[in-house]
């Protein structure tokens, strides 16, 4: 362990250490102070993603610990989006918690930090030992954050069935690297192709290649739970519905970052041991079962939580559909544009998701309020915020001008490319479902006639009030001016995909 | 080739209007009506500076800006022939719809925001000569007339709203996948990405790719025309669309269909549209005898319009398809007369909605003895819209069938008999709400044309007879960029 290891780890260890601190104060005598445990996480949350955009920006990346994190530019980029998850969480949290006393502040705040930490690591992780590091120091701090409400058996539930599903896909993760590990004898990602395809474990090898494809497939299956891609997506309804508000919209934004991350760096792992081909069709079907699932399940829900859960799902599989793109280009350049698009989706998502949030936040006023009929006659009662959700919905449903449809072109675009025409074909298809209930959302803001409100005298909070400006003003920049976002985001999976 | 100029100017000197009005206090009803109008008159103004297209069917005032280099994706606008008449008349249509809302008291400031946003989606979509720049507008103006049939329509408007948000939504995103077919097959050919139509247009593709990429157009187009089958959104948003949306759909929306078939369905994918131009001219003389069909059996003032026109854009998908120029030159002009006639029918239909609160063909009668300038209003643009020598519509209808019989004499004979229908639905509406005697004390109590009524209206009178009585100014501009886009056939 040199310096030079420790300053790339930085973006990992900053939230890390502002966690650590927060609890540290918690002990201090007096520090028992709701107050300063969130000033010192925000300011923590705000370092940790100054430091890594300038970190990004100066363009140092490289390898630490013995090649086992790899701090490149997409690592990085994720990371960005990861902080930025948890400043986001962290300011709405302020709202969120003032009218829920019974939740353990400087716990709840150092919690989010060090998932946060667990996050950057997943996304940076060459190693399977960091991969598995990375998701458990994700995983166990959201376990703990979606019961923080003790007294909410919803909460609970939400907590107690993330822990056992949880554990049980990374029991399956832990498997698949048991036996990608014994196909290659390395436990280094990035080396772990050229082991496979040298001593023949992998699809190239025949028969004696189910080793390392059973492995990937296992691999696969731990990470596609985190991202709640179908049919390891049971539990993401109910834990984000349960979960406080601010920690699922965390939870949608961040573990898809990190995840999507650690899945595009082990792309040549899965086309090496499925081989392009197999691993393309397996992952385009899950893609299709994921947006299946989730844009006709969010057809039916009547609570905004869970309607923007099975809204995650859905993006998850458009995601997923960028993936398969990339498996199946492979070796040329051409899954560049795949893992570019997902990186920028990736930006994409996290901000309407977060933004939409923070409105869902606002309408709870901290009385639980989650159903769908409290957005009605919002259009009238608080048109600035209903403007808001109205963009954060379009972008979600993939209308221009916003971001988020330019994010659905890219992707969609690397699938025809990759060659994977019917995979577009379906996903336009899914998105023309999901436009349904995403409008669902704006007919109930804008069309109940007058003196039909379900929240007279609504009252917005600055904070969550400025995350949605933040949110509104990125989302139609990104939408009118993506050229620079897009060129980035080519230039850093350079590193990755030559 | 400048960066941007005066296409740019009149397509986003709107959306900043949108924002002035915005910002406008929600109290000061007058301020927001004036600052609406002033924006779009002097978009009107501005908009007159473009009449004169290049004359070899080239597009004019080109602007060029590399946008998402990634994509090959650039701001490019220009304007020819076909698209310079819809620019203007879609920039004429906005004063004419603030007109409207005079009656207007809840929500007006949304009213007149939407309607300008939707001013800028509306020009845009006809400036821009880049296929993504086209695709992004054309949405532009879905969102803003969704919210216009869903805030301010009538009883049933939830419901006519999301069917014309589904249905057009539904049919732009096949649209979308073609389109990036096409992009994808020109960074094969080339290895670049490139959305420019003239690139576009460059591609060789066979005939099997170009039937699936039509497909994709033709649906998403289809829907907008609409045609028949897919044209029962239309009564419904119709209806239910407040007097402005109703014209604005009339005036320009339907014609992004038909525009959509002019710009990229000929001059991208020729063998294809010729393989199609026999379904979809049957497709379209069944729109046009099914929708006068349908008119005639309307007893609602509205409805009737909105079935008529379901009637006459069939006619210009019937000028379209002959794929023969002086058809075409037909269905560029008719597509204007349409917005011409059928936006003014809208316009009186809402006036005297207004005044009753009734539509039905038979609530009213004499209506030119109670309300000459409404009557007289009502009589001449019924017969614009059904063709009378003199009027506009007869110059489109004529070249529309001359054209036709060329090629396909026998389409263009069926579609003579949805002349002959719309004349009968139209004069027996005429008969039934013009002459006669009033059928109640309310009816014989209707107050005539106010003077703003009188102004909106004024303009598309004049048209009328401009148009009909000396076309050519118009068909001198529309001529060369029709025989432009034939050429991608090769002979013509």
């Amino acid at each position: 362990m040199t310096t030079q290891d420790l300053a790339l780890a930085s973006p990992i260890l900053l939230p890390a250490f502002a966690a650590l601190l927060v609890i540290l104060v918690d002990l201090l005598p007096g520090g028992k102070d709701a107050d300063g445990s969130f000033f010192l996480a925000f300011l923590g949350a705000l370092v940790s993603l100054a430091y890594t955009v300038f970190y990004l920006i100066d363009g140092r990346s490289g390898s630490a610990f013995a090649n086992t994190l790899l701090v490149d530019d997409m690592a990085l980029t994720a990371t960005v989006v990861i902080h930025f998850s948890a400043l986001v969480a962290i300011v709405l949290s302020r709202t969120y918690l003032r009218a829920r006393p019974d939740v353990e502040r400087p716990e709840y705040h150092a919690f989010i930090l060090i998932s946060a930490a667990g996050m950057a690591m997943l996304a940076s992780a060459n190693d399977l030992v960091n991969v598995f590091l990375g998701l458990e120091l994700l995983s166990i701090p959201l376990y703990v954050l979606a019961t923080s409400q003790l007294r909410n058996p919803r909460s609970v539930e939400a907590g107690l069935k993330y822990l056992l599903l949880g554990a049980f896909a990374s029991s399956f993760l832990l498997f698949g690297m048991g036996l990608l590990y014994g196909a290659s004898g390395t436990t280094v990602l990035s080396a772990m192709p050229l082991e496979i395809a040298r001593l023949g474990t992998g699809a190239a090898g025949g028969d004696t290649g189910l080793l390392a494809a059973f492995g990937a497939v296992m691999f696969l299956i731990g990470l596609l739970f985190k991202i709640g891609a179908a049919p390891f997506h049971m539990w993401t309804p109910d834990v984000y519905e349960g979960s406080p508000t601010p920690v699922t919209a965390f939870m949608a934004a961040a573990t898809k970052a990190a995840a999507f991350a650690a899945l595009l760096r082990a792309v040549p792992v899965l086309a090496e041991s499925l081989g392009p081909v197999a691993g393309a069709r397996l992952l385009s079907g899950v893609a299709v079962l994921t947006m299946l699932v989730g844009n006709l399940g969010a057809l039916r829900q009547t609570n905004l939580k869970r309607l923007l859960a099975y809204s995650s799902i859905a993006h998850a599989g458009y995601m997923l559909v960028g993936v398969a793109a990339v498996v199946a280009l492979h070796g040329s350049s051409g899954s560049r544009s795949g893992a570019s698009a997902i990186l920028f989706y990736l930006v994409v998502y996290a901000v309407m998701n977060l933004g939409a949030f923070a409105v869902a936040i606002v309408l709870d006023r901290g009385e639980g309020k989650e159903g769908l009929g409290e957005l009605r006659g919002l259009g009238r009662e608080r048109p600035l915020l209903a403007a808001a959700m109205s963009v954060f919905a379009l972008a979600l449903a993939g209308v221009p001008p916003t971001a988020g449809f330019l994010g659905k072109l890219y992707v969609f675009s690397s699938a025809v490319e990759a060659g994977l025409l019917p995979l577009a074909v379906i996903a336009v298809l899914m998105s023309v479902i999901a436009l349904y209930y995403y409008l669902r959302l704006l007919i109930l803001m804008y069309v109940s006639p007058a003196g039909e409100t379900a929240a007279p005298g609504l009252r917005v909070d600055w904070l969550c009030g400025a995350a949605s400006l933040v949110g509104v003003v990125v989302v139609l920049w990104l939408g009118v001016l993506p050229g620079w976002l897009m060129e980035f985001v080519e230039s850093s999976m350079r590193g990755l995909i030559r | 080739m400048e960066n941007f100029g005066i296409l740019s100017l009149i397509t986003f000197l709107p959306l900043l209007g949108a924002v002035v009005v915005a910002l406008l206090p929600r109290a000061n009803a007058p301020a927001q009506r004036v600052a609406a109008l002033v924006f779009g008159l002097v978009n009107l103004g501005l908009s007159f500076t473009i009449f004169n297209v290049n004359g070899d069917g080239s597009m004019s005032f080109v602007e060029s800006q590399a946008w998402i280099p990634t994509f090959g994706v650039s701001y490019a606008m220009g304007v020819d022939g076909i698209a310079m008449p819809l620019i203007i008349l879609a920039c004429l249509i906005v004063p004419i719809v603030i007109a409207t809302t005079m009656k207007i008291t809840d929500r007006l400031k949304e009213y007149l925001v939407l309607l300008l946003i939707m001013e800028t989606g509306m020009v845009g979509v006809f400036c821009a000569t880049d296929i993504v720049l086209f695709y992004i507008f054309f949405e532009l103006t879905l969102i803003p007339l969704y919210f216009m049939i869903g805030m301010f329509g009538g009883k049933e408007r939830i419901y006519a709203a999301f069917k014309f948000f589904l249905f057009t939504a539904a049919g732009s995103l096949p649209m979308l996948i073609a389109i990036l077919y096409l992009m994808q097959q020109h960074r094969l050919a080339t290895g670049v990405y490139s959305g420019a139509i003239q690139d576009l247009s460059a591609l060789t593709l066979d005939l099997g790719q170009q039937l699936w990429v039509f497909a994709g157009f033709a649906l998403a187009f289809a829907i907008k025309v609409p045609m028949f089958p897919l044209h029962t959104w239309l009564p419904d948003a119709h209806v239910q669309a407040p007097t402005g949306g109703s014209i604005i759909l009339a005036g320009i929306m339907l014609k992004l269909g038909t525009y959509g078939f002019l710009r990229f369905g000929i001059p991208l994918l020729p063998l294809a549209a010729q393989r199609f131009a026999v379904p979809m001219l049957i497709l379209s003389v069944i729109g046009v005898i099914y929708g006068a069909y349908l008119a005639w059996a309307q007893d609602d003032l509205k409805k009737l319009v909105a079935c008529s026109s379901v009637s006459h854009m069939g006619f210009v998908m019937v000028g379209v398809f002959a794929l023969q120029p002086d058809a075409l030159r037909g269905a560029v002009l008719q597509m204007l007369n349409h917005g011409i006639s059928t936006g003014a029918l809208f316009l009186l239909v809402g006036a005297i909605y207004e005044r009753r609160h009734k539509r039905g063909l038979d609530d009213f009668g004499g209506l030119v003895k109670v309300a000459p300038a409404m009557g007289l209003a009502l009589v001449i643009t019924s017969l614009s819209s059904i063709g009378l020598p003199g009027l506009n519509g007869f110059v489109g209808e004529l070249l529309i069938l001359v054209g036709a019989f060329q090629t396909q004499p026998l389409y263009a004979a069926l579609c003579a008999l949805g002349v002959l229908l719309g004349a009968i639905y139209m004069l027996q509406m005429v008969r039934r709400v013009c002459y006669g005697k009033p059928n109640s004390a309310e009816a014989a109590g209707l107050s005539d044309m106010t003077l703003v009524e009188k102004l909106a209206f004024a303009p598309l009178l004049i048209l009328m007879f401009v148009i009909g009585l000396a076309p050519g100014f118009l068909l001198d501009r529309i001529g060369p960029a029709v025989d432009s886009l034939l050429s991608a056939f090769g002979s013509t």
